[in-house]
């Protein structure tokens, strides 16, 4: 579930920063967002974030 | 989430195993449930709750404790046990949700909330879901936070007009409720969580140090002072949100204190009079007793006013009398001396025959010396009497005996009625500590001006954060040209983090913006449907997600109804659930209070289209089953009646 | 009548009991101004009450100075002089017996008294 007005925001913001940086990598940061927000852990979320990130940045060239 | 089944046992009044299903099929999806005031609704509205997040509110969101959570005539019985088992669809999976609530190994009976376990059990599509993730599951499906917006009681309702009359902090946390729906805090979070990523990433960068020492050391020193910059910022703005806090609290506190002065203030005056009171009164009873000696003359002064008024008439007589009897033994010797002389003993002249006859005619009849004797006597007496009684005409203090007595009683009185008073307004507020009130003052003003002084810090460590941020990023940006394989994936990522951060921090502000405007947009839309007030041309929402209500020519309604805010309230709920991730569930416990008959007629048209899934909690009261519920007669699917069997036990009953 | 009765006045035991409470009441200064009182009420009824097992309470002399309580009894009642206040004791007795339910009750009132009479 990811959210949409939320993910509709950060697009717009990321045209105007750096257009560079894909949608996909923001949908999947939004879903970890969601799916941990009530998780009593933080360090958990902050681990998911950080895979998602190394994981973009193996997989592209340019940042 | 689309509610099932509902399953409760020995659950506030619910003795024993009760059932409710809900069921929604094509366009019936309104489940009803009637019961009057203090018969369960509430408190099926509380199970569903309790099943879901294990906590029950009563009155002012105040938690209930375990021990009324359990049935009484179970408590009674001894069946401890409570049990509330939810079976629910959500997002194409078929939940099961079971709470229970037992007395601990060894406690015989409970008796409060230490004496009880509370555990949940969760399956989804028949698989067991482990303990420690159940939380996290329902937070996902419908999070506690905004489960009030599925929730609705009639509380809710008030407390969105405080919301609205002024900001208070109760209207921060329907504030924060709403952006939790609107889903603003996964923005805040992924913020958060970039910041601290980037913040690592750059350790990391500047620990593999590169090729230009010099330019390392340098990276270094600024993201150490980076460091100690954001540690500041860290401290400051804790500090102003304890100051605040501080502040905030003690504001609460000489709040309740302004009313306690008042009545304190009213406390001191009343013992003044009293003690004036009581001062007259003890002045009376003295009075009283210094008068007392005279009392025995009070009792008999009619008694003797009337025997002197004899005497004084009989004196006179006796007075008359012997006068009269005077006179006449001067005659006698006048005449006598006269018949011996034979002429007249006054005017010398010679006695007449006739004057000689007459005269002794009078002396064979009279003889007055015995008489004057008598009357003598008795004129002595009197007189005596007379002057005794005299004697006795003291002042009369009888009046002023009873006038002191009287003045006793009435003080006595006033007295009495203002120690009730007194007592009423004791009462009214526990011992009040002026010293305490008044360093309480000094606190607050004090802490206002720190607050004031760490507003401007806060922003002057933010500013200097920046500017270090911005001075390092430049470093790293002319490092990251020549590095090795490895250090240039972590320049990379310190690159993509600092985008990402800045991607982060300003999309907060613009969501907040677009869907405060998509709120506002359904919430006018519902408003229009709902209002029966033709000249209301819509809503506007302010920072504080109030409503106002605007009219024709674009003016703020500023004097509304409370049915208007009614009306308003359930757009504002049914414009979130149009903007924010909506469960499609609403559970609404006594709505319709304040709406009028046209307004209760709207509403209900329009309820069952607000959720995919609607339970109406209502009371006869309220809502009439022949004239208002016609509106939605076609939309229910399920209806039950709440009966009472006793004051501590009721009933669901399928109609 | 002992010399000792000539000069003295004297009450019965319920009288005497009836002044001590009027005393603790502290409704009189004196125990004196109670016993006028006392006699002043059988005065005002005109009715005399006599009473055996009597207790000497006052010395003539100091109690009627002024001769006030016999001249108000001489004047309102036919009195031999010698015996006016033997006739005082039983007025007084008299009186004891009115006021004694209301101290009975703690709600001695002059006005009750004052305006009855």
């Amino acid at each position: 579930m990811v959210d949409d007005a939320a993910l509709e925001a950060l697009e717009e913001i990321r045209d105007q920063v750096n257009p560079s940086i894909s949608t996909e990598l923001l949908r999947q940061l939004m879903r970890v967002e969601v799916l941990r927000a009530f998780d009593e852990r933080p360090e958990i979320a902050l681990r998911e974030v950080d895979a998602v990130i190394d994981t973009y940045l193996r997989g592209s060239t340019t940042t | 989430m689309k509610l099932l089944t509902l399953r409760v046992s020995n659950f506030m009044p619910y003795r024993g195993e009760q059932v409710m299903t809900f069921p929604v099929t094509g366009t019936r999806n309104v489940t009803l449930v009637h019961g009057d005031n203090m018969r369960g609704k509430t408190s099926l509205l509380n199970a569903l709750r309790w099943v879901l997040y294990g906590e029950v509110v009563g009155r002012h969101l105040r938690r209930i404790s375990s021990i009324d959570i359990l049935n009484k005539d179970a408590a009674y019985d001894r069946d401890f046990v409570v049990k509330v088992s939810l079976s629910f669809t959500h997002d194409g999976h078929e939940y099961e949700l079971v709470r229970t609530m037992q007395p601990k190994d060894l406690i015989d009976k409970p008796r409060d909330d230490d004496h009880f376990d509370s555990s949940a059990s969760m399956r989804r599509d028949g698989v067991p879901i482990s303990g420690h993730l159940i939380e996290s599951e329902i937070g996902n499906i419908l999070p506690n936070s905004i489960s009030r917006f599925s929730f609705f009681d009639g509380e809710l309702l008030q407390e969105y007009e405080q919301l609205v009359a002024d900001a208070t902090e109760s209207s921060d946390r329907i504030k924060d409720a709403i952006e939790r729906a609107l889903g603003v805090p996964t923005l805040i979070n992924g913020r958060l969580h970039v910041a601290e990523l980037l913040h690592r990433a750059q350790r990391q960068f500047a620990k593999e140090g590169n090729k230009d020492s010099q330019h390392a050391r340098l990276m270094q020193q600024t993201l150490d002072e980076l460091e100690d910059a954001k540690s500041e910022q860290t401290r400051l703005t804790n500090l102003f949100h304890s100051v605040s806090e501080e502040s905030e609290t003690l504001d609460d506190e000489l709040r309740k204190y302004e009313r306690a002065e008042s009545v304190g203030a009213r406390l001191k005056e009343l013992r003044e009079n009293v003690a004036g009171l009581e001062e007259t009164r003890d002045r009376a009873l003295q009075r009283r007793r210094s008068l007392a000696p005279g009392a025995w003359l009070a009792i008999l002064s009619s008694d003797i006013a009337a025997r002197k008024e004899d005497a004084e008439s009989r004196l006179l007589q006796s007075q008359n009398s012997y006068e009269e009897s005077v006179r006449s033994k001067v005659e006698h010797s006048l005449r006598l001396s006269s018949l011996e002389s034979g002429s007249c003993s006054l005017c010398q002249q010679d006695l007449t025959s006739a004057a000689v006859a007459e005269f002794s005619r009078k002396e064979s009849q009279e003889d007055p010396s015995g008489n004057i004797s008598t009357f003598s006597n008795d004129l002595a007496t009197l007189a005596r009497q007379l002057q005794r009684l005299r004697g006795l005409g003291a002042v009369s203090v009888g009046s002023e005996i009873i006038q002191a007595e009287r003045e006793y009683d009435r003080t006595t009185i006033d007295i009495a009625r203002m120690r009730q008073r007194e007592d009423d307004l004791v009462k009214e507020v526990p011992g009040i500590d002026m010293m305490d009130i008044s360093r309480k003052r000094q606190r607050k003003d004090l802490l206002q001006r720190e607050i004031g002084k760490l507003d401007s810090q806060v922003s002057a460590q933010q500013s200097k954060c920046a500017g270090i941020q911005k001075k390092y990023d430049t470093l790293v940006k002319a490092a990251a040209g020549g590095q090795e394989a490895s250090s240039q994936l972590i320049a990379r990522k310190v690159t993509l983090l600092s985008s990402l951060a800045e991607i982060f921090e300003k999309s907060v502000d613009k969501l907040r913006h677009k869907l405060r405007a998509k709120v506002e947009e359904a919430a006018t839309d519902t408003f229009r449907r709902l209002t029966t007030e033709k000249q209301y041309s819509g809503l506007r929402i302010n920072d504080q997600y109030g409503l106002e209500i605007r009219d024709h020519m674009d003016r703020t309604v500023s004097v509304r109804s409370a049915g208007a805010e009614q009306i308003v309230a359930l757009s504002l709920i049914d414009g979130l659930s149009h903007a924010s991730n909506s469960a499609g569930l609403l559970v609404m416990d006594t709505p319709f209070g304040r709406l009028d008959l046209k307004h209760r007629a709207e509403v209900l048209s329009y309820l069952p289209g607000m959720a995919e899934q609607v339970v109406l909690l209502v009371h006869e009261g309220e809502i009439s089953k022949d004239r208002d519920l016609a509106h939605v007669a076609d939309r229910v699917s399920a209806a039950y009646e709440i009966e009472r069997i006793s004051p501590t036990q009721s009933r669901i009953v399928a109609k | 009548m002992s010399e000792e009765e000539r000069r003295t006045l004297g009450a019965s035991e319920f009288g005497h009991g009836v002044l001590k409470r009027l005393e603790a009441d502290g409704i009189f200064p004196e125990m004196m101004d109670a016993y006028r009182f006392a006699i002043a009420l059988g005065l005002s009824k005109g009715r005399r009450t006599p009473f055996t097992g009597r207790r000497t309470v006052f010395n003539v002399g100091s109690f009627d100075k002024d001769e006030a309580v016999s001249g108000v009894i001489s004047a309102l009642m036919e009195v031999e002089a010698a015996q006016v206040y033997r006739v005082a004791e039983e007025l007084a007795e008299t009186g004891f017996q009115m006021i004694a339910p209301v101290v009975d009750a703690g709600e001695f009132r002059f006005d009750d008294f004052l305006t009855s009479v």
